[in-house]
Order: C-alpha cells, then structure tokens, then sequence
C-alpha cells in the first residue's frame, strides 16, 4: 500500500497507567520510538482503556476501526475478539514463568499472532501482566470450599465464569474501571490480578486482606498497530516500531516479573507488609484446585481447539524437562 | 492557548448551546464533528455512545428513579406529613418545618430534587395557605428543602459523580452527603421560624387528632425505607443498584398491600415515565461521553483549566471563583448537565490543588441543589409553584432568603471539609 | 435549562413526572403542548419497549439478590444483560422524548426571540439532531458489522456481541425518525400560519 501522511501524534491504548509494569511498558515503547524515529512518530499513551470509556473488551476492535492506533492489551481482554487468546486462560495450563514464555515463543505464539492478525490487526511483540493471584476481603481460602459463596470480579471472557462456577463462588464481569469502586463498597468479595496489580493499586485500602497464591494463569500482553498506520508508515518506521515493540516487551517482562524470582522475592514481602495474609498452597492444595477445574480446561480446550492446546501443552512439558 | 480544535469544540457547544439545541445533541453533534476534523478515529464515537451507557454502576440511576417514584405514587409523603405534624405540635411555623422535616426524611428514599419537592408540595401547599402561608413561599420554601434530596443519600448527583470521578467511591459520597445535606435543610428554619413568628403565620396550627403513635404506625413503613437503603449498603447486602431495586420492590408491596394505593396501571404508568426520565438524563452521559473523547485527546480540558488557573493560583480564589461559576451555571442548567458539562475542566484543578475528591463532589452537588431553586432554569420551583398556582416571578423574594440560608451551609462545608469527610472515613469507605 | 412551562394547572393536578429535571412538564396531548410536540405516531411502542427494559433490569437485579443469599448458583452473569437493557431503555425512551420535545434543553434566550426567529431556529436544531443521530445510525452499523464480521462473542455470557449492538443503530435510525416527523411538523405549521 502506497505511503500517506503520518498523524502528528499516534494514540496507545493501555489498560493500566505507569505506575503498573503494563503501563511502564507502553512508555518505554513510545519513548524508543519518539527517540529512534527522531520525533516522525510520535505516541501518546491512554492508560484506563479511557479511548473505549473504560471498556477494555472492546479495545481490540476499536484497534482494527481507527479509533485506536496502538495497544498493549491483554490476551484476556482480547478474547472476545480472538476466542483462541482464551487459551492462555485455561486454569494451570502452565504455572511457571519459564512454561510460560514457552507460550509466548515458537510454534505457539505464530499460530496466536496469525490469528491475532486475522482480526484485522497488526500483532508485534509479546509483554506480560503475569501470574494472577485470588484476593478476597471475607477469609483465607485454601480449597476450593473456601470460595464457596465469595463474589469475584472477572474480566473478559466466559471461562472465568465457568472457572469460578466450578469452585463454588459467584463470578461478575466488569471492567477494571468499575472493580475499584465495587471491591471499595463491598459490592465484590474478592478478584485476581498479578500481585504487582495488588500493591500498586493498594488492594489493601479496599477491604482485600486475603491473598492466595494460587497462579492458576497468567495472561501475556500483545503490542499491536492498526492495519492502515501500519501501512502509512516507510518500511523502516515499520522495522524500527516492531523492534522497539520487542525490546519494550523485554523490559516490561522484566518489570512484571521483579520480586516475584526465586531469587528475589520482594514483591511477597511487600504484599505481607500492606497487612495482608499470604497463603501459599502445598501442592497437594493445589492439586484440589486443579481437579476441580479440569471439566472446564477440557470444555475450553474445545473451543479453542485441541490442536493449538496440544501444541501449548507440548511446549509447556518441553520446557519443563 | 487553545488550539483551534479545543475552540471549536468549547465554542460550538456554547453556540448550539444557546440556541436551545438539546443538551444532548450539542455535546453528541459538536464532540463528533471534532472527532472527524481532527481525525480522532471517527469509529470512536458510537463505541463511546454505546459504553457511556453500558456501564455497571449507572444501573443505580434508573432504578433510584423509579424507587422515588414508586415511593411518591405508593402515598409515602401524606403518611410522613400527618406523623411529623404530630411529632412537631403546635407552635409558630408548625406547618413550615414539617414541611422542611418530611422533605429531609423523603430525601432518604429518592435520589432526586424535583421528585421530593413535588411530593410534598402536593400534601403540603393547600394546607399551609389555610395556616396564612402566601402560596409563593410554601413553594420557594419547598422547592429549597426538596434540593436536600440530592445530597441526602441517596443521590442521584452522586451516581453521577461516581461515574465521571470512580476515586470518589459511591457508599463514601453517599456517606459524606448526609451531614452537609442535614445541614442544608435546617438551615431552612432561619428564614422559616424568622417570617412565621413577625408575619404570625401558621401560628393556629392545629395539633392533629391522631395520635402521634397511630400516625406513626402509618407512618414507619416509609421511615424504614432509607434504613433497608442505607442500612444495606453499609453491612455490604447489596451494591448500591441492588439496594435501589431492594427498594423498589419493598415500595411496590407496601403500595400494593400495605397502603393500597397502587394498581397495576400506576404501576406501568412508573415504568414508562421513570424509563422516560432516565433515558433523558443518560442519552446525555452517552454523548457527553462522546464530548470528552473529543475533548481529552485534544488536551481541551486541560488547557482550558490551565486558563482559569492562571488568573489565580490561590486555593481559596479559585474555589471561591468555582463556587460563584456553578451557582451562575445552576441558574440556567440542571445538576447533572452541570456534572457532565464542568467536570472535565474541574477535575485538574482539583488535582492541582490536592482537594479531597469526595468534598469536592459534596461542595458541587451543594451548588447544585441550590442551583434547584434559583430562577429561570429552576426544575424544584417550577414543580412547585406549578402546584401551588403562582409564578415563578413571584418567588423571587421568597428564593432569595432560601439561597442566602443554603449558602450558609455551603460555606461551613467548604470552610470545614470534615462536615463531609469525618462520616465516611468513620464508616471505613 | 428547560422547556416552557405549562400554565399552572392547580393544586390536584400531578405534574407530567419531572423527577430528575423537572423536564418534560407538559403533559403529552396536553393542551399547552405545542403542535410540532405531538407526534402523528404514538410513542406508545417506544414507551412499551422502555417500560419493559426497566422491569426486567429490576427483575434480573433482584433475583441475583435473591440467589446470592439463597443458593449457591453462580447468577451475576446475567449482570451484562441488565447493562444491555440499560442501552435499549435509553434510546428507546429517547425517541419518545424527542417526539414530544422533552429533552432537557435551554430555551431561555431564543424565547426572547420573535416567532418566526423562534421557528427558524427550532428548525435548525432539529436538523442537527437529525444529523447526530444519522450519523450514529451510519456509524452505529458499522460496530454492529465488525461485531458480526469477526464473530466478537460478549464477554460475560459468550453470546455473539452483535445482538446487544445491533440495536443501537437500529434504535438511532429510530430517533432520527422521529426528528424527521417533528421537522415535517414545525414545517406544516410554519406554512399554515404563513410565517418562515
Ligand atoms: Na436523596
Ligand atoms: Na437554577
């Protein structure tokens, strides 16, 4: 397609603000293309999904309509659009960060950016909001039972529906926008969001004293283009954004995963020092939850289909050898 | 300075604006017409029409409305008068402060200025005029006390608030309107107890003949409403959507069973007009939605709050130059029009200054509810003068006492913040 | 900000609802409404669809009350319903308002205006609602297309999306309807009474 005028300045949609790794990663992506563009292209990040009034399950799209020229969006919130990004919310497809970029690399992830390219927009690189982990404001959960009752909110797609129906509590969609004052007002018990989630928004503050570890998924984050800027821009720009798309993808992956190592486990400590209790569960506790979650892994594994969840399982067991 | 976008877009909505265009379609029309000049992504615009209403916590809005409404119809109001008449007695200005005390207590249940102070302006004109209350005071005095409505919880300013400013949570807002809208209401009495003791009116109220328990047994079934309310939201029952439905069925059984006053035709007759209202006011959150799209990708909000902050960085100035704006504002727009149109330019300012986001909301929605019963744009007093057969014009002596008394409320809010905040930061919002 | 205001009707008349903004005071049919504020087609389909929207949040709203406290059953789901009617009710009720002028408005200072300046200007802003809601109309299918195109399935119960959108053009076709019967009459009368 023939080259048009570039716009003096490109609008990014995010999800979260700065103060989160998500948001971070969406300024040093526009920061390294203002700086290797030498200001051509220039990018203003909308944190809050503020381009869709707050609704994230609908940013893919306004991608691929114009309303929006670039995202870092959630594989999550993605989902409506792309039922196979539900593949990364399958309960305990994967629970490690090295399973995990099995997810994000190879076969896998060129199958998900094809079809995320089907959609109708332009997919370059990969970023991480992380392991999400279950807060609540009522009790400890250790088992499933513990749920029994508890209203979580949920975003995006219907199998945190049937995940959460499957442990006995009563799940609500709604945008992050509006789980603030919900969790504020006791209209939700509880929610699950990376812990980086927890401390930067102070989870505490709303009454969520419980956390358990549970990481029963974590959701990658996808850099996109709209189609038509993509086009407008020289073969270079396009080269140059893509690349600086990676290594801001690099950098938030880094941010996301900070305290959470083997080797550094701040992030814990922080969780433990906003006065909440944190449950880690032996595996035997774990195994509960994943028992109790498998009709639904395999009812999805349907929908997404076998062959993709397959593939990611292979890649998965690959890594863990 | 404002770039020529952010003009177009300020000055074409004041244009249309005055040209008695609808609020909605102003904002809608001129918002999307930027959108496409300055090549914003014109898709932008039904996606923002669409999710500007398909928003969880805006259910509480249509259903406060027809909860009040419910209230109203189910004969709520009489039932209050005859109890609080027994409970207040005889004594000079008798009638006028049931009056301000049932508006206050009707506020509890609806969420809306002119619902409240229709209620009982229809129970409550006809009798004051027997007691030598002029007709032009009974309905300043109640288009006044029914303002308290929207700062007395619930509030529907305050639904409103919640949506363009979710920092400000809606149970800590509808806590920290309670005090200041208590306040609002007996501020009232200055000028009631003044006029009814040198003009003598009211002065032969008859103490009723029921007893005061007997009105009361009437009576509690309204008198618990705003605890199920209130008394839900706060041990966390229900979110405040459900605690409006809560209501609403509890209104429809006690109008059917209790009262029966309802039929099935009132009730449909409910449904239609409280559907008719709220879609009014929420085709204008769609499109003002669509309005500050257009507005904060340009940076117009900002840059136009830079402006104003440049005429004075002085706290005090500024909230005092706010003040004044929304009370000349409130004379020629409605409480949520004022929201939606002002908000975007307010909200950097509040940040700039470090103001408290809940007071804040407590101190506009104060301006507001007087904005309620100042002349011409007055949706309390053109109720209720209607009622009561006068002009508005001819309030206009009476009004001005009520406002100077109101003022005094907002003053002691905005000069002590803790009237607003102290009761939400008790209750753990 | 609002619309004339009916002469005053007494004591025992209820006033034509106003509970939010004292809008929409005169009574539909009324005697005082003017002749471009009575629509040839009743807003009764309007009124029903939004009446019924209402009910049904409440219903839905209430039973999840209900099931939370009473059973187990995972029912707030159905929460995007409720927040769809909400959609359908706005435009809905609306397109009635527009029909008979109810929306909230600032009328004061062309009322000062002559009659013929009057109608010249009532005619202008109706055309400007009929571009808005035109525009939204136009718009509005191309959201509920892509919906349909790419099989977009809604995010809390799973259904395809573009059965909540597609209302939305549906029901601005619907209002920019109206505006066009309203435009009709403003002309009509103006020509009957020979003025602009
Ligand atoms: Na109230
Ligand atoms: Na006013």
């Amino acid at each position: 397609a023939a080259e048009t005028a570039y716009k003096p300045e490109y609008k990014l949609s995010t999800v979260l603000g700065p103060a989160f790794p998500w948001g971070k990663g969406g300024e040093i992506w526009a920061e390294l293309v203002r700086e290797r563009s030498k200001g051509r292209i220039n990018i203003k990040m909308y944190p809050g999904a503020s381009l869709v009034g707050g609704d994230q399950t609908r940013e893919l799209a306004a991608v691929r309509q114009g309303a929006i020229d670039l995202a870092i969006g959630s594989t999550i919130n993605w989902s409506p659009q792309v039922k196979e990004l539900n593949l990364y919310a399958l309960p305990f497809l994967t629970q490690d960060h090295a399973g995990l970029d099995a997810l994000t690399s190879g076969e896998v992830a060129k199958d998900i950016f094809a079809l995320v390219e089907k959609a109708g927009v332009v997919p370059l690189a990969w970023g991480e909001n992380g392991f999400r982990e279950l807060s609540n404001s009522k009790r400890e959960i250790r088992r499933p039972d513990d749920m029994k009752g508890l209203k979580f909110r949920v975003v995006g797609s219907p199998i945190f529906n049937d995940t959460f129906s499957a442990l006995g509590a009563n799940p609500t969609q709604m945008s992050w926008a509006d789980a603030q004052p919900a969790l504020a007002s006791g209209a939700v018990d509880g929610q699950e969001n990376p812990l980086h989630i927890y401390t930067a928004a102070k989870l505490n503050t709303v009454g969520q004293k419980y956390v358990t570890l549970w990481g029963y998924l974590a959701d990658p984050l996808i850099f996109v283009v709209n189609k038509q800027v993509w086009e407008s821009w020289s073969p270079e720009d396009r080269a140059l954004v893509r690349q600086a798309a990676i290594d801001a993808g690099r950098q938030e992956i880094a941010l996301a995963r900070k305290g959470l190592t083997a080797s550094d486990d701040a992030m814990y400590k922080e969780v433990t020092a906003l006065g909440a209790t944190l449950t880690r569960l032996t595996p035997a506790e774990k195994e509960a939850f994943v028992r109790a979650t498998r009709p639904v892994y395999d009812k999805w594994a349907q929908t997404i289909g076998p062959d993709l969840v397959r593939k990611a399982e292979a890649a998965v067991a690959a890594r863990r050898k | 300075m404002l770039a020529e976008g952010s003009l177009i877009l300020l000055l074409g909505f004041a244009f249309l604006l005055v040209l008695g265009t609808p609020l909605a379609v102003a904002l809608g029309l001129v918002g999307a017409i930027v959108i496409q000049r300055e090549g914003l992504g014109i898709m932008s615009v039904p996606t923002n029409v669409y999710t500007g209403i398909a928003r969880y916590p805006l259910l509480a809005l249509p259903v406060f409305i027809l909860a009040g409404m419910i209230f109203e119809r189910a004969g709520v109001a009489e039932r209050l008068v005859r109890f609080v008449s027994a409970l207040v007695g005889q004594r000079a200005g008798g009638p006028a402060i049931v009056a301000v005390l049932v508006c206050m207590f009707l506020g509890g249940i609806s969420g809306s200025g002119p619902a409240d102070a229709a209620a009982v302006a229809m129970v409550m004109i006809p009798g004051m005029a027997a007691q030598g209350y002029p007709r032009e005071f009974s309905a300043s005095l109640i288009a006044a006390a029914g303002s308290t409505a929207i700062l007395i919880p619930p509030s529907l300013a305050f639904i409103v608030y919640n949506i363009l400013v979710p920092q400000a949570s809606m149970p800590a807002l509808f806590a920290a309107g309670l005090i200041p809208g208590v306040l609002a209401g007996l501020s009232l009495l200055i000028p009631v107890l003044y006029f009814s003791i040198r003009e003598g009116w009211g002065a032969e109220s008859r103490a009723s003949e029921a007893s005061l328990w007997q009105t009361f047994r009437e009576a509690v079934w309204g008198l618990i409403a705003p605890v199920i309310i209130l008394g839900g939201l706060r041990l966390g029952l229900f979110t405040p959507t459900e605690a409006a439905v809560v209501a609403a069925f509890y209104g429809l059984c006690v109008g059917f069973f209790v009262y029966r006053t309802l039929t099935l035709r009132l009730v449909y007759q409910v449904l239609v007009e409280s559907a008719e209202i709220a879609a009014v006011v929420m085709l204008i959150i769609a499109l003002a939605s669509v309005f500050a799209h257009a507005g904060s990708t340009l940076g117009a909000f900002d840059a136009f709050a830079h402006l104003l902050l440049g005429f004075t960085d002085d706290e005090t100035m500024m909230l005092v130059m706010i003040m004044l704006m929304l009370l000349i504002a409130g004379m020629l727009l409605d409480a949520i029009s004022i929201f939606l149109v002002f908000l975007p330019i307010l909200l950097p300012i509040m940040r700039t200054f470090n103001w408290d986001p809940v007071w804040f909301g407590v101190l506009m929605t104060m301006n507001l509810a007087i904005g309620q019963f100042t002349p011409p744009m007055a949706v309390n007093l053109m109720v209720t003068s209607r009622i009561a057969g006068v002009s508005i014009e001819s309030t206009v002596r009476w009004v001005s006492w009520m406002v100077a008394a109101m003022l005094l409320a907002l003053l002691s809010v905005a000069a002590v913040p803790e009237l607003a905040t102290w009761l939400p930061r008790r209750l753990g919002y | 900000m609002s619309a004339r205001q009916a002469p005053p009707t007494g004591a025992a008349a209820r006033p034509a609802t106003d509970s939010l903004t004292g809008e929409a005071t005169a009574d539909p049919g009324s005697a005082d409404a003017r002749p471009e504020d009575r629509p040839r087609v009743g807003t009764g389909v309007e009124e029903g669809v939004a009446a019924i929207a209402m009910a049904l949040i409440c219903v839905i709203t209430f039973a999840n009350v209900l099931v939370r406290y009473l059973t187990n059953v995972s029912f707030a789901f159905t929460e995007e319903v409720s927040v769809f009617l909400m959609v359908v009710m706005t435009l809905a009720g609306a397109s009635a308002a527009f029909a008979r002028n109810r929306h909230i408005r600032m009328e004061y200072f062309v009322s000062k205006l002559g009659r013929r300046a009057h109608r010249r200007i009532e005619v202008l802003v109706t055309l400007c609602g009929m571009a808005l809601f035109g525009l939204l109309a136009f718009y509005g299918f191309h959201l509920f297309l892509d919906d349909w195109q790419y099989a977009t399935t809604s995010p809390g119960i799973g259904v395809p999306q573009w059965i909540y959108t597609v209302w939305l053009p549906l029901l601005c076709a619907l209002i920019t309807l109206r505006l066009g019967g309203r435009l009709l009459r403003l002309l009509r009368g103006a020509s009957e009474r020979g003025g602009a």
